[in-house]
This record gives C-alpha cells, structure tokens and sequence, in this order.
C-alpha cells in the first residue's frame, strides 16, 4: 500500500475536528455556556509560548504511542497494551536510579533511556510471545498485560520506591544525572523565555527522531517489508519464506519498547519522580492517532500534535467553565475516530445521493 | 464456607449478564471488547434515573435502553460503517469513561460519584442474581433451538451463506447487538443500584474485560461461559477474603490481591485454552 | 423442444459495469421452461455476473429481466427466493459449523421461534427420497465431502420450491463418478418440471447433458444455439474467438538424477491421520503429476513441502539436503519455488503494489538493496524484465495488484517463481479461474523449464492439464498415493476411478 498525503487523508481530520468541535460547543450552549470558550481554549493552546509548551508536552508521549499502535497495525496486530508498557517503562527509569543514584549524565541518559525501551518491549513481548507461541489473541492478552502493569507499578510507587516524606503517591526523585534539559533550558541560552515554565523537554525531539525511525523502517528495510506483508496477509507471506510467529514477537517487543520511552519524557523530562496516575490514558489516545494518521509514521506527528491540542484544550476548558470536565477531550477524541471510521460509510451515503441526484 | 458461595454469586452476577450480552453480540459475528463502557453507561443511567425518580424500576428501564444504544452505537459504526471492530470497541469505551463523569457533574455538581439512592429504592439483589443464572440456560434454548437462534449462528458462522438464503445478516447483528445492550444493561442495574448504591466513577472496574475472557475460555457457549463467570466470580471472592484475613500471618498487599483475578485470567487464557476458535466471521 | 410456447426467462440488453471494466454488455437471450440451458464461457465472460444479476445480487446498469413473458425487476437474493429462482454458488454458500438440516432451512424456517426438528426431518427425509439423495440429515456440514455438500446445496433449492436452478461450475471439485452421479440427478429434476442453468467452461459437459447452450465472450453473448448442432470444436472456437494452438514440446534429453525426494511422509492431526506413508521422488527435467479430488490430502502436502507445516513423521529432502533444516526462506533462494495453491490467499498480496509483489519472497536479496535499504531504482530494472517477458498487463509495476486480472496476476506470479535460475517448482493449481490465453501461456512455459532441467511437481483437480503436461502421474486418495502411471499407460477412466479410490 503507499502512503502519500492524498487530499483526503487531510480533509477526512478536519471534517471530523470540525464537526467535533461543533458537537461540544452545542454542549456548552445546552449548558447555558458561551461557546467562545472553545475558541478560547484553542487559541491558547498554539497561540503563546505557554500553551504551546504544554500542547508540544501532551504530543510527544502521544507520538510515541501512536507509533506504538501503528507499527503493530502494520503486522496486522492491535496493540492495546500501550498503556501498562509506558507503565513499566516510567518505572524501570526510577529503579535504575534507586540502584544508581549517582551515575554522571553521559551515562545516566542514555542507559535510562535503554531500560524504559527494554520494560516497556518487554511487556509487549510478553504479549507477543503467547500469540506466536500459543495463538492467544493479543487483544485480550496486552488488556490484562494492562491491568497486571499497572497494578504492579503502583506497588512500586507506594511501597519499594514511595518518597516516604510526603503524603502523595509518588516515587523518590530520580538522580540530577538522569535530568533531561528542558526546551526553555536552551531558549534560555539564547536571552528569550519561550517555553520558559512548561514541561516540554528534548524528548520531543527524541520521539520526532523515532517516527523517522520507524517511517524508513517499515518503507525502506527488508525487515520492515516482511511485516507490512505479514499484516495485509499473513498465509502468503507464510508461503515465502517470511516467518509469522518471530515477527510477531519482533513487532510486538518494539511497539513496547515505543511506549516504554513515554516514560522519559515523564520521568527524565519533567516529573523527575513517578507520580501514581501520570498518564492521562496516553497509551488508548494513541490509537486514535494512529487511525487519524491512517498509520503512517511521519502523520503520526501531525495527528499527535492534534491530539496534544485537544488534551491541553481540554484542562483549559475545564479551568474556564463551570461544568466542563476534562473528560471533554476524551469525547472530542472519540468522536473524531467514529468520523473518522465510519468515513467510508458517509462516503457511500454522500456519492449515492448525489448519483440519485444527477438521474 | 456459605458465605464464600454467596459471595462469589454476588460477584459473578455483573460478569455473567456480560458475558452474556457479549456472547449474543460475537455470535452475530461482532467482536466486543466495548463490554466494559456498555457496562458503565448503564450502570450510569439506572443510578441516575433512580435517583432522580425514586423508582428503581424506571432506573432499571433506563439502563436498558441507554445499554441497548450505547450497544447500538458499536452496531451502527461495525455493522453499517463497516468499521474496525476492535478500534469502534475502544470508541464505545473511550465515550462511556468519557461522558459518565461529564454528566455526573453537570447533574450532581461532582464528577465522582452520583448521590446515593436510599436502601428502600434500591434494586433486589437476589432477584438480579436469580435472573442472571437463568439467563444462560434461557439463552441457550433461544440460540440453539429456535430460528431466530438459527439465523444469529449462521451471521457469525457463515454471513455470505445467510445471505443468499434471503435473509440480511446486518439485521441480525443489529437487533442482536440491542438486545446484547439490553442484557448488559441488567449487569449495570446490578452493580450501581443493587450491590452499591450510587455510580461512582469507573465503578465496572474491568470487568466488562473478564466477562470478555469469560466468554472466550467458555468457548463462546452459554454455559460454560456462565461457569467461567462463576469461576472469576470466586477468584474475586477469595481476594476480598483474603485481604480481611491473614494467611500465615501475613496480609497480602492490596495491589497483588487486585492483580490476582487478571493473573488468574491471563494464566488460563494462555495456558488452558490455546487456540480457542471465535465464531468463523468476528473480525471480519 | 417446444418453442412455440413464451421462454420462461428472458435476459433482454443487459449490461453491468465494475469501475472501467464491462463485465456485461447488451446480454439477452432466453430459457425455456424444462430444460437444462448451458452457458459457457471462459473466466472473465461475464457468465457469474449475469447470474448473480438473475439472483439479485447485483443491480444491471441497463436491460431487463422477463419472468414468463412479464418484465421482473430483481432487486434482492430474498425477491429471487420467491420467484422460485435458487443458486448454487461455485463457493457453496453453507454455514460450517451447523447441521445440514440446519443449513437447509435457513431463511425458510418452518417458525422464528421453537423449530419442530422431528417434522422438519420428516419433511426433509421424503424430498431426500424423492430426488435420491444421499446424505445425512444431522452431521455437521464441516464434516462432509465436497459432494455431498453440493448435495445440501441442491436439497436448500428443492426445500425452497425453486423452479429455476442456478449451477455455477458445479463440477469444479467434484471426481468423474460424482459428476455423473450430479448429471444422473439434474436429468430427474428436469423432468420434474425444474428448469436448470449450467454455468461452466467445460465444453464435455454442454455437449453430453444440456439441450441449449448461450456462448459468452468478454462479456457479450455470442450465440445461443441447440446442443445438438454442435461440435467440441466449433464450441471451443466459438468461446474463444479464434483457433488455439497446440502446445510446442520440447526434445526429450533428461537423464534422471532426483532433485526432490519424498520418502514415508506422514502427518499426524487431532483430527486423524492427513498423510500416510507418501513415498516419490521428481528427477531433474521431469513433470510428476498430483491427481486427485480437492481435499485427499493436496493441502497438508503443499504445506509439508513449504515448509509451513513441519511436524512431520519421514522425510523431503531437495538436492541432498533435508528441507527442515534449511530456514524456508533460504530454500527458495536456492533454487525451491512454490506456486501456491490459493492465488489471492497465499500467492500475493493484493493491496501491494506489482512491483511490491515481485519481490515477495526475495525481498531480502543484495541484488535489490543499498546497504540497509531496499532500492527502488535496483528493483525497477528486475521487475519489468519480468512484466516484459511474461506480458504482464497493464505494465505499470506501480499499480496496485487488485488492478491486474486473474490470469495476469497468476503470470505475475509464474514469473517471480520461476525467474531466477529453478531447479524445483511445486506449482499448485497453477491455472486455476484464468483465461485460456494465460493457461496457454503458463503450460509452454513449464515445459519450456523442463527442458532446462527444471523438476516440477504438479498438483491439479483438472484432468485434463495433468494429462497434458506430466510425464508421470500419481494419484492421491485419502492421504495416501494409491496409484502410479506413466504418460504411456495414463488414461481418463483408469485415473478417474482410482482418485475415488476404485481398484482398476
């Protein structure tokens, strides 16, 4: 299949934003509230250097996601557990630095980096294995793997690693080593205070690099071929010579691996803790990024840039209204895949009527 | 030892309506991971309507239809869009988890939780329980021995075969994905104005997922997917016990006893049964 | 023939368009009542879907259908139910996993609600009796042979009181014996006043069984003419358009050294033995042909052989070296190509592009990458070489793969198989639902890499092609090879009663 940024693959998310937007503004009016307030809130998010760090915060975990469900669409496989392997790769963070608190940056850095990828593909792999090995679906599998994770890192967080001096459930602060630079760090540098008290940090940029990563992995590689192939059908490409159940293992290990790094940007980036209930469902809105990116890695930014929007849209919301809650972007999320989804129906719908209408 | 028994009834009964409701819906060929946010709307909706009427019954009316349509939304986006099964499944949760603490708070001024219904307005747990028992065997008779049966059966094992015997197997799967909502909408009387009495955010707690592996390890038939209920029902009665209860004097933490139920589940899913055979056109 | 009276069922201007392609253009003719009508025609004449028009599963752009003299708008399978019109589909539409009274009285269900199995039964037993029918009421449809299954098929129709029945291609996997035994059974239905239609494009069977015949070419009718009238020859020519030519054979100079060796294959399954004890070997620049009906084992073997199913009792080894210790990827780089059985399933991947396709299989080779990368502009040179040579159309390889025909998709497939140097081709079926032109084709190239040295194992369900190609022939029954000829000693009968297990 090619991926090219066709008319439709941009026209399809604006319908849908538009009519999504559309459907909660008749909320806030059914709610005796001004609509302006969602122009309001979206304004704010792009058009000043404080909502746009926190919009570019909220998008890079959802980069990062989103490759994660994308990269097992392609093998024909769905992904669900994004969210307990960004679990496990946030925790692994805090442990490597409870052992080892002191490890100077260079080092710190990139090893931190190693074990968020390694717990979060290990936790992918886990799903991987009994779907190569045992034909166990791995919807239902990475939902448990969901709950198990989850379960067992807030353990984590509330025994072994619980920072005992404060009320709240959260970890000890990780090693200075293991701090990374935030973007209004380098902005900073150069005499201007763009970004300046927003958590957006370089991981940013690392995720940025990782859809790359994957965009000339899945089009370019041999491997990245057998998988594409594997996922639009499975049998012929059993008859040659590409081998399903690896595969499995293969794409499913590095999809968690994808999430496990949302872990960086949480813990490494700005939190420098693990806090019980970091992630505001990053791992099932990286689904819809994938599906508003029909999968390709380089939408994938665009779409999660959206998705940031709306996220950090929504906090506004609910700051400036009375009875909006920040579930609205849940819904607002929902709504743009159902359009989304449902798209080649209207489609039909919209071509029928108007062939009716030339007769 | 009794008091086991009945607890684990007490716990099985949201699983087995369900469980249910899914087996209704992956018969016709539909996959149902949106199990767990039918669960939830409905269980909104009979708290919220009871409340508001002091009438557990139009509370138990209103979460049949709010389960029947939130059911409705998953048929219209699979069946009539065609779309994704799994990706219109995660929708259909994504909305419940999303507009439950919405209205909640534009009705109730707090997100949490809606407020508490009386114990003299509250639902009959044991006739709930009764009902779900049944349920399976009722259930069983409906697909197995009766032409409606017949036609649910061949939309999941044969669409195209269905068909061309004139008849349409969209509106198979439309009416038995409603009255899966329907069924479903039992389980969300049960646990907001029976076992509880009000809805509290996320209230299902994942167990729209367990009813979902209950179906599968019961194969996709109704009464060993109603002892698999009855078996995570018992995993979950055991874990409340022994979090009041010291084994060897020792008290679990909390976390492993929560986890225990998935494990157990995760255990028998990939251990016991393999490569369990889904109804021939889930997916598809 | 009475003519006299009004045809039954009239086709007048019919024409029906997919996208560019005009599947029917201005088809009319018509059937009279108690007869058996043929139409034939090669894949892609348009025969389905002037049926599948009749059954109301597809809408004609322009023309109308005359039931009895009156015009009859059919707009749904459930419509053409109650006009008493029945099809039995070429891929039997029965559901699996019920029972074949099950199967036969959906849609038609004595009631919604309880259904009286024992008078269904009853019902079911004296229209078995009626017509001579065979099989059993309460097994699963699963569990039957293809025959039979054909079988609940016609029963659905009789069950349903149709009066016109539709047959597409239902000889397609059925063994020489059920075929007549099919024919024996549709002579009785005619004469019980049903009216049948025969689509098919083997000419034999127009020839012996049908009293009418509509010939189709590249969707139009070309003629319809009384059985009698005709000659093989001038049907065959008639549906093609022009004289077809033999078949060059090449000078025979091979001296036998075995590529491929089986030796006491068997395969075990939960669900009982699949293969037992299968012994043969394909020596360097030789055909062996693989007769037998679809589902004696043809499966399991194609997938032993590619190494997809390897749990295996016995041994296949290629050119001294035991397949399963070779990964299967390798073993087609050295020389092992498959031609699967299943085009769209297991040959291709049809979102992908033609050029995508092309290197399935071989996607990891140097010769189409720059270091890590693959490289279009390595791959472009190698994929036109084979669109050039196997007359691939259209010749864009960066169209998709669903844009190409049967018979163009399965060249396609030939040419990626058999471009690098073979020294075994498995090739299954290999001309399965594809025009003559391309069967032509694909037959002169197998003799054409036999005479290069090539061993090729030939799996078919069509006779005809087994015959024509193979030097030596076994057949398969119920796992097992329970008989051996040579080109010399092959002949029709000999080898059908073998395939059903018949001593000769």
């Amino acid at each position: 299949m090619k991926f090219s940024f066709s008319k439709k693959a941009v026209i399809a998310p604006l319908v849908a934003l538009a009519v999504s937007a559309s459907v909660i503004s008749l909320f806030l009016v059914c709610m005796g509230e001004s609509p302006s307030i969602l122009v309001e809130a979206f304004t704010s998010t792009f058009f000043n250097s404080f909502g746009l760090g926190y919009t570019l915060y909220y998008t890079t975990p959802l980069i990062l996601t989103g490759l994660s469900v994308a990269l097992s669409f392609h093998a024909g496989l769905f992904n669900i557990g994004s969210e307990g392997q960004l679990h496990l790769g946030a925790i692994a963070i805090v442990a490597l630095s409870c052992f080892f608190p002191n490890l100077p940056s260079f080092l710190a850095v990139p090893l931190g980096v190693l074990v968020a990828l390694i717990f979060g593909g290990i936790w992918g792999m886990i799903a991987g294995y009994f779907k190569a090995k045992r034909g166990s679906h791995e919807v239902i599998v990475t939902i448990l793997l969901n709950f198990i994770g989850i379960i067992l890192v807030n353990y984590l967080i509330l025994y072994p690693f619980k920072n005992t001096e404060v009320q709240n459930p959260e970890t000890v602060e990780i090693g200075k080593g293991y701090v990374l630079p935030l973007l209004s760090d380098f902005t900073t540098l150069l005499g201007s205070d763009f970004f300046l008290t927003t958590p957006v940090n370089i991981t940013l940029f690392l995720s940025i690099i990782a859809a790359i990563l994957c965009y000339l992995f899945l089009f370019h590689t041999s491997k990245g071929y057998e998988i594409r192939a594997l996922g639009q059908n499975p049998t012929a490409a059993e008859f040659n010579g590409i081998a399903v159940g690896a595969n499995f293992i293969l794409v499913l290990t590095l999809s968690g691996a994808l999430s496990g790094l949302v872990g960086v940007n949480e813990v490494m980036g700005y939190h420098h803790k693990l806090i019980e209930g970091f992630s505001p469902q990053y791992g099932f809105t990286g689904i819809a990024v994938a599906l508003i990116a029909r999968n390709h890695p380089l939408g994938i930014i665009l779409s999660a840039l959206l998705f940031g929007a709306i996220h950090n849209g929504a906090r506004e919301i609910e700051f400036l209204s009375e009875k909006m809650t920040k579930e609205v972007s849940v819904i607002m999320e929902a709504l743009i895949i159902i359009i989304i989804a449902s798209q080649p129906y209207f489609v039909r719908l919209f071509s029928k009527s108007k062939k009716e209408g030339a007769k | 030892m009794m008091e086991l028994l009945l607890s684990t009834l007490r716990l099985s009964t949201p699983l087995i309506f369900a469980a249910m409701g899914g087996f209704l819906c992956e018969r016709s060929g539909v996959a149902t991971i949106c199990l767990e946010g039918v669960l939830l709307t409905s269980a909104w909706a009979a708290a919220t309507v009871t409340y508001l009427t002091h009438s557990p019954y139009l509370g138990a009316i209103a979460a049949l239809i709010v389960g029947g349509f939130t059911m409705f939304i998953h048929a219209f986006l699979t069946v009539k869009a065609k779309a994704d099964q799994i990706i219109s499944g995660v929708v259909v949760n994504l909305i419940a988890a999303g507009m439950t603490p919405l209205l909640t708070k534009l009705l109730f001024g707090s997100p949490t939780n809606t407020k508490a219904i009386p114990i003299s307005e509250r639902f009959s747990s044991t006739t709930l329980t009764v009902v779900a028992c049944l349920l399976p065997f009722t259930l069983y008779a409906l697909v197995y021995r009766t032409g409606l049966g017949l036609r649910l059966l061949a939309a999941g094992d044969g669409p195209e075969a269905l068909e061309t015997s004139g008849v349409s197997s969209q509106k198979v799967r439309l009416w038995a994905m409603s009255l899966a909502g329907m069924v479903i909408g039992l389980g969300g009387v049960y646990l907001s104005t029976a076992h509880a009495s009000q809805f509290t955010r996320d209230m299902t707690a994942g167990r729209g997922y367990i009813a979902l592996t209950a179906l599968i390890f019961g194969k996709w038939r109704p009464i060993p997917t109603f002892v698999s209920c009855l078996f995570f029902g018992l995993a979950d009665a055991l874990q409340i016990q022994l979090q009041s209860n010291p084994i060897f004097g020792h008290t679990f933490p909390v976390q492993a006893l929560q986890a225990f139920p998935y494990i157990v589940t995760l255990l028998v899913l990939v251990g016991f049964i393999g490569n369990a055979k889904p109804p021939l056109a889930i997916g598809k | 023939m009475a003519q006299t009276s009004p045809p039954l069922l009239e086709f007048s201007k019919i024409s029906k368009t997919f996208g560019a392609v005009a599947a029917n253009r201005d088809v009319t003719f018509s059937v009279h009542s108690s007869t058996i009508h043929g139409v034939v025609g090669e894949n892609g004449a348009g025969k389905s879907t002037i049926m599948k028009i009749l059954y109301g599963m597809f809408e004609p752009d322009h023309g109308v259908i005359s039931l009895k003299g009156k015009p009859t708008p059919i707009r749904t399978p459930q419509e053409a139910i109650s006009l008493g019109i029945g099809m039995v589909h070429q891929h039997f539409m029965l559901v699996p996993t019920l029972t074949v009274w099950e199967n036969i009285i959906l849609g038609k269900e004595p009631s919604l609600w309880f259904v009286d199995e024992a008078s269904v039964m009853g019902q079911l037993e004296n229209l078995k009796k009626e017509f001579g029918f065979q099989v059993e009421l309460n097994q699963k449809v699963e569990t039957l042979s293809v025959g039979h299954q054909q079988q609940v098929e016609l029963l659905k129709l009789l069950f349903r009181k149709s009066d016109i029945l539709i047959l597409d291609e239902p000889t397609a996997v059925l063994s020489p014996q059920e075929v007549e035994s099919l024919f024996e059974r549709l002579k009785n239905l005619k004469k019980a006043g049903k009216t049948i239609i025969l689509i098919t494009h083997k000419l034999k069977e127009i020839l012996n069984h049908t009293d009418c015949v509509t010939i189709m070419r590249q969707g139009t009718v070309v003629e319809t003419l009384a059985t009698r009238d005709l000659s093989e020859e001038i049907l065959a020519e008639k549906m093609i358009g022009h004289k077809r030519s033999p078949l060059k054979r090449h000078e025979e100079a091979h001296t036998p050294q075995a590529i491929l060796q089986v030796s006491s294959l068997t395969l075990k399954k939960p669900m009982g033995q699949k293969l037992s004890d299968i012994s043969f070997e394909v020596n360097a620049g030789e055909i062996v042909g693989i007769a037998g009906i679809e589902g004696n084992g043809q499966q399991e073997l194609i997938k032993c052989l590619a190494g997809i199913e390897r749990h295996f009792d016995g041994q296949i080894v290629f050119n001294n070296q035991n397949i399963l210790d070779v990964d299967s990827y390798d073993l087609k780089q050295m020389g092992f190509s498959i031609i699967p059985p299943d085009r769209h399933r297991e040959a291709v991947i049809l979102p992908f592009s033609i050029s995508e396709n092309a290197i399935l299989g071989h996607h990891k080779e140097r010769e189409i990458r720059n270091g890590w990368f693959l490289s279009g502009s390595k791959t472009e040179p190698i994929v036109s070489h084979m669109i050039q040579r196997f007359d691939v159309r259209p010749k864009d390889p960066h169209l998709s793969m669903v844009s190409l025909s049967g018979g163009n998709q399965q060249k396609l497939v030939v040419a990626r198989e058999t471009s690098r140097p073979v020294q075994f081709l498995l090739a299954a079926h290999p001309t399965r639902g594809i025009d003559i032109g391309a069967i032509d084709f694909i037959h002169q190239h197998f003799l054409e890499l036999k005479s290069k040295g090539t061993g090729i194992l030939l799996i078919s369900s069509e006779l005809d092609e087994i015959l024509k190609l193979s030097d030596r022939i076994l057949v398969l029954f119920h796992g097992r090879i329970v008989a051996q000829f040579t080109k010399e000693t092959a002949n029709e009968r000999e080898l059908g009663l073998s395939m059903t297990g018949g001593t000769v």
